[in-house]
């Protein structure tokens, strides 16, 4: 059966220590100043009734990625797995998929000058049945990842459980990447 | 919080800049002038060598082809990797706006120029520098007798070519301000004003040396013609993004509201490019004063509002993102 | 005492921000409880940190005032007898002097202090009684200070103590030493580690007078010290003229308070010997600079962790050194060479160091080599948790309910024996500090804000802001700042001001934020330094503690970390 990737992200146990943010630019050599992934942390609500929020910002792996659909070489292609990836040499940088994408997950590598966004760790690690770099080194066990199409997997059984949201799912781009809201503290 | 998770400066970057800008503006002024030229030499039947209206075929085929290089310059100038464009060329990708737009362009451009060619025939036969062209002119002239279908073929290229533009930008749900059916209708009439007025401006320029009352008058009010088209149409885009649900409409809003970019809206593409002319003309056909000087005029300024409508557009698009 | 947050229901935290503050085993266990809908945390803390963030009741309490809550809650409970009686009977001593001690101390009394609805102490001290003994009441490490340390983290103790939770399963506990357990087990499987540094008898008087009798200091710890008191010592040259010093991994000159004051009395020493991996701002100020490889490129002696289960880890390095630096055992026992004390080493290499540590145990040593980590799998054992005892004793046969017992009780830590809730020895050093009591809270001094400050988890102390992936995500520090008070100044984001009072001034910038009490202003700690040979934190950023006084609480000597300041206009 094809594998259906899952990433959830607690926004319950994020503390929003960065550790993943600096283990992903380790991993996939980020260069200076960009980020494949960062977690903003807002304070909302006025004091003394806050609530404080995380959010995970990163490549979300649409099943229906627009970022695919408008490459005009197919340098941004998906692969039979369903993850979103990029070839280097076809990429002739013409920044259509960094606008296509609702989650302004793409940027543009300063050093290769092409386009690059997170490959959950595909090549150094996810294709040798690893976990991306950011799951495996998360503080507080925040990062779940697994194919939940496998009944036992802890996402699967995860989602059973959790109520899940799916960042910006009006817009149809069914994400990979879900999030357990927090419970706690002011929502503006 | 205080910000603890590194430079946010990839979010702000504006990829699509100026260039494109300029290339969505030169686009539209090949395809509209094109257009315009076509629609002028079927709807007239003298022959006449000095009327204006032959002066604005010579004109949108002579802009046409120049502009849409021109573009396509700029275009391939501005990849972030511009050596790397062939593969635009080899891969094609039938869900991409842009991946047809080159399908579009790859069809319109050879089609444009040989109808220059067409056009332009005894004036090229004339000049002994471009006589290399010669034999490539033979094998033009034996065209003549499918002039029309070329024409027709051509018509159609330079609709997708008007169109597509509009399209490459609504395609995208990811930016608010792009994403309304109605800017593609937008971006057309717009590039067929520009189109009028291009032809006007180097047709009177270079192309004419004589135009009686009548003629401008009938400029004038063609203007007036396109500017009330344009109003509401640009009125009916925005008030549907207003009403967007969401985040759309307050993105509109503050891209209406919000410093320099909104003063480029409404004083260069109203102000200059929409209510300047048609002030001007409301003024001449009242006061019965047509002067050459005010369609010039006007043909500039109309020119100007479409340049500054495709900065705008383009601008307010990647900053208010909500 | 340790904490079993895992299995509470009910935690009171008390500005103990372990979500910023990284202590990773104490921060997963609190982050899966904050994440668990069906347990309640309560937290206290003047500003919105993250921990904060995650409460489901935060109380921005003002700086200083964890005491009076406290003696309130305490009130609440004694006044309505809503406490283990059983536990206090068998186990404690001075409770009619505690009573005496807070009958003042009412909710309404501790409402003008810490700005906390009366209504709330009574519910709180309602729900922390009915959840107990599954409740901790969590005195925290390193959150800031106040000269009421003493009074305030002992309050907590005996709060958790009134609760009855000393070990039960939920509560806290003492840690299950080897010695104890191997008694227990009647077999060795807890290894027993030999110190392989020799612990020679000093002689002469300590300069903080830490341990020693008549001091102020007398009840500090040897082995922790007063840090505080080091830079008066070398000043005044009592109770000897100091002529050098030796740090290792320690940047005074930013952790500690008054580093003006500690510049001055470093100056006037002959030597100054700093181990360090950074060119910290003290190490600007040494005439030899031991350089020490990073955690990665060394090999670390054997750790012996307490809790309920004893645990050994061994850092194993990774890489060699890529520079000419070295670990600082290699750095003592070569300095121990030089200096002709060889034979008190019984040891040369790391490798003979571990062995010696371990007395030989090849097995361990095998295992920590390989894994880096040896823990026994024996069942959690609280002694007053029926279960836990039963399940124990089930496993091992040999091991009776009242063997148990007696481990526990041979405990005697006190004068009494008992847990003293009126402390005799204490009251005598230092009169009015036998018993709880409302003192010492003030910590804004007259000024019209109190200075407080923290950890991020981004930076490790003093350490680590010129690290480029770090210092990317963390340049600097600006001033939290609560936007009423920035109105009142005419202030706005990313304004620049000073602080100051009668210790310092410092120049910060302004960030401006709901997530922080009015009157208090919040700066995270490590910036504002000295040091020009790491150039991307020179400079940048405040150090609070160029505000901080010297002067310690009393009775435990911890620096106080908490002050009044007032906001000047560029």
């Amino acid at each position: 059966m094809a594998k259906a990737y899952r990433l959830i992200f607690d926004e319950n146990l994020c503390i929003g220590c960065q550790a993943c943010n600096v283990a992903c630019r380790l991993e996939n050599d980020v260069p200076e100043e960009v980020y494949r992934l960062q977690v903003h942390v807002t304070t909302q609500g006025v004091f003394p009734h806050l609530g404080m929020h995380f959010e995970r910002r990163s490549c979300v792996m649409c099943d229906e990625p627009p970022c695919v659909s408008v490459c005009p070489t197919g340098a941004s292609f998906q692969s039979k797995d369903g993850l979103v990836h990029i070839h280097e040499s076809q990429c002739i940088t013409c920044k259509y998929c960094i606008l296509a994408c609702p989650y302004h997950a793409r940027f543009i590598n300063p050093l290769k000058n092409v386009v690059e966004k997170c490959t959950f760790c595909f090549d150094s690690r996810l294709s040798k049945a690893l976990d991306p770099a950011c799951v495996s080194v998360c503080t507080t066990e925040a990062l779940r990842f697994g194919d939940v199409s496998q009944e036992n997997s802890t996402v699967a059984m995860l989602s059973r459980k959790e109520t899940l949201l799916f960042p910006k799912a009006h817009l149809g781009t069914k994400p990979k990447v879900c999030f357990i809201p927090a419970r706690k503290g002011v929502k503006v | 919080m205080s910000p603890m998770w590194g430079s946010t400066a990839q979010y702000e970057v504006i990829h699509w800049s100026w260039a494109i800008a300029v290339y969505l503006f030169l686009a539209g002024i090949s395809a509209g002038s094109i257009i315009v030229a076509l629609l002028v030499k079927w709807n007239r039947h003298e022959r006449s060598n000095s009327s204006i209206w032959d002066a604005m075929i010579k004109s949108g085929t002579l802009v046409a082809p120049v502009s849409i290089l021109a573009g396509l310059f700029l275009l391939v100038a501005d990849l972030g990797r511009p050596l790397s464009f062939y593969w635009l060329l080899i891969r094609f990708n039938p869900l991409s706006v842009m991946s047809l737009g080159v399908l579009f362009l790859l069809i319109y451009t050879p089609i444009v120029l040989v109808f220059t060619l067409l056009v332009f025939e005894r004036t090229i036969v004339k000049y002994t520098w471009l006589s290399p062209l010669g034999s490539f002119i033979e094998w033009v002239k034996s065209l003549h007798s499918y002039a029309k279908t070329i024409e027709y073929f051509l018509m159609a290229a330079a609709l997708c070519v008007g169109t597509y533009t509009g399209f490459l930008l609504s395609a995208l749900y990811a930016i608010p301000l792009w994403n309304s059916p109605v800017l593609p209708i937008v971006f057309l009439t717009s590039s067929i004003s520009s189109g009028i007025a291009v032809n006007i401006l180097i047709g009177l320029v270079f192309f004419k040396s004589t135009i009686n009352t009548e003629s401008i008058k009938y400029l004038l009010v063609l203007d007036l013609r396109v500017i009330m088209t344009e109003l509401p149409l640009l009125g009916i885009f925005f008030v549907g993004l207003l009403y967007g649900g969401g985040e759309v409409s307050s993105m509109a809003k503050a891209a209406l509201s919000h410093g320099g970019l909104a003063l480029v809206f409404w004083l260069g593409v109203i102000g200059i490019g929409l209510l300047l002319p048609l002030a001007t003309v409301i003024l001449a056909l009242r006061s019965h004063v047509y002067r050459v000087g005010y369609i010039l005029t006007n043909a500039t300024a109309v020119l100007l509002g479409v340049l500054l409508l495709r900065y705008y557009i383009i601008y307010a698009g990647q900053i208010y993102l909500g | 005492m340790y904490r079993d947050f895992e299995h509470a229901d009910y935690i009171v935290n008390f500005g103990h921000n372990l979500f910023e503050g990284l202590d990773i085993p104490l921060s997963k266990a609190m982050a899966r409880f904050a994440a668990n809908p069906s347990k309640k945390l309560i937290v206290l803390d003047p500003r919105f940190s993250i921990m904060a963030g995650k409460a489901d009741e935060w109380y921005p309490i003002k700086a200083g005032q964890d005491l009076a809550f406290v003696l309130s809650l305490l009130h609440v409970w004694l006044r309505d007898a809503k406490y283990d009686h059983a536990f206090v009977r068998r186990y404690c001593i001075g409770l009619e002097a505690l009573k005496a001690s807070l009958k003042e101390t009412t909710p309404q009394w501790q409402e003008r202090y810490t700005g906390i609805d009366a209504k709330t102490i009574e519910r709180l001290a309602d729900e922390i009684y009915r959840a107990a003994p599954r409740c901790i009441l969590d005195w925290g490490h390193k959150a800031t200070t106040s000269p009421a340390e003493f009074q305030r983290t002992r309050a907590i103790l005996i709060a958790n103590v009134l609760m009855g939770n000393v070990e039960k399963k939920g509560g806290i506990y003492f840690a299950k030493t080897p010695e104890m357990l191997n008694a227990l087990l009647q077999e060795p499987l807890f290894p027993l580690l030999q110190s392989p540094y020799p612990s020679p008898e000093v002689g002469i008087a300590r300069i903080d007078g830490a341990g020693e009798e008549g001091s102020a200091y007398r009840f500090v710890p040897k082995k922790h010290g007063v840090l505080n008191a080091i830079a008066d010592a070398i000043l005044t040259q009592q109770p000897y003229a100091i002529k050098g010093w030796f740090l290792t991994r320690h940047n005074p000159l930013v952790t500690v308070a008054d580093p003006q004051k500690m510049r001055t009395a470093m100056a006037s020493l002959d030597l100054i010997v700093v181990n360090d991996i950074y060119m910290s701002d003290t190490a600007m100020m040494a005439d030899v600079v031991l350089p020490e490889s990073t955690y990665l490129e060394r090999d670390e002696s054997i750790h012996l962790h307490h809790g309920l289960v004893p645990s050994y880890t061994m850092r194993n390095r990774a890489l060699t050194p890529l520079h000419r630096t070295r670990s600082l055992h290699e750095i003592v026992r070569s300095l121990a060479d030089a200096l002709g004390f060889s034979h008190a080493y019984p040891w040369k290499t790391m490798q003979e160091l571990r062995a010696y540590q371990a007395k030989g145990n090849s097995a361990l040593l095998e295992s920590l080599v390989k894994r880096g980590y040896v823990q026994a799998t024996i069942p959690h054992l609280f002694v007053r948790e029926e279960a836990s005892v039963r399940a124990f004793c089930e496993r091992y046969a040999h091991v009776e309910p009242r063997h148990v017992a007696e481990m526990f009780e041979r405990r005697r830590k006190t004068p009494s024996g008992k847990i003293e809730l009126f402390c005799a020895h204490i009251e005598k050093a230092f009169a009015g500090y036998g018993v709880p009591c409302a003192v010492d809270m003030d910590v804004q001094q007259n000024y019209p804000y109190t200075l407080i400050s923290g950890k991020s988890a981004i930076h490790t102390n003093a350490h680590t802001q010129n690290v480029p992936y770090l210092h990317a995500l963390m340049p600097d520090n600006p001033l939290w700042m609560h936007p009423s008070t920035a109105k009142a100044h005419g202030l706005r984001p990313n304004d620049t001001c000073y602080i100051e009072n009668e210790i310092g001034k410092e120049k910060v910038k302004v960030f401006l934020t709901e997530g922080i009490r009015p009157d208090t202003l919040f700066l995270y700690m490590g910036f504002g330094r000295q040091t020009p040979l790491l150039p991307k934190i020179d400079r940048k950023g405040s150090s609070a503690s160029k505000l901080l006084s010297l002067k310690t609480a009393p009775v435990c000597g911890a620096m106080i970390t908490n002050t009044g300041v007032r906001i000047v206009r560029a």
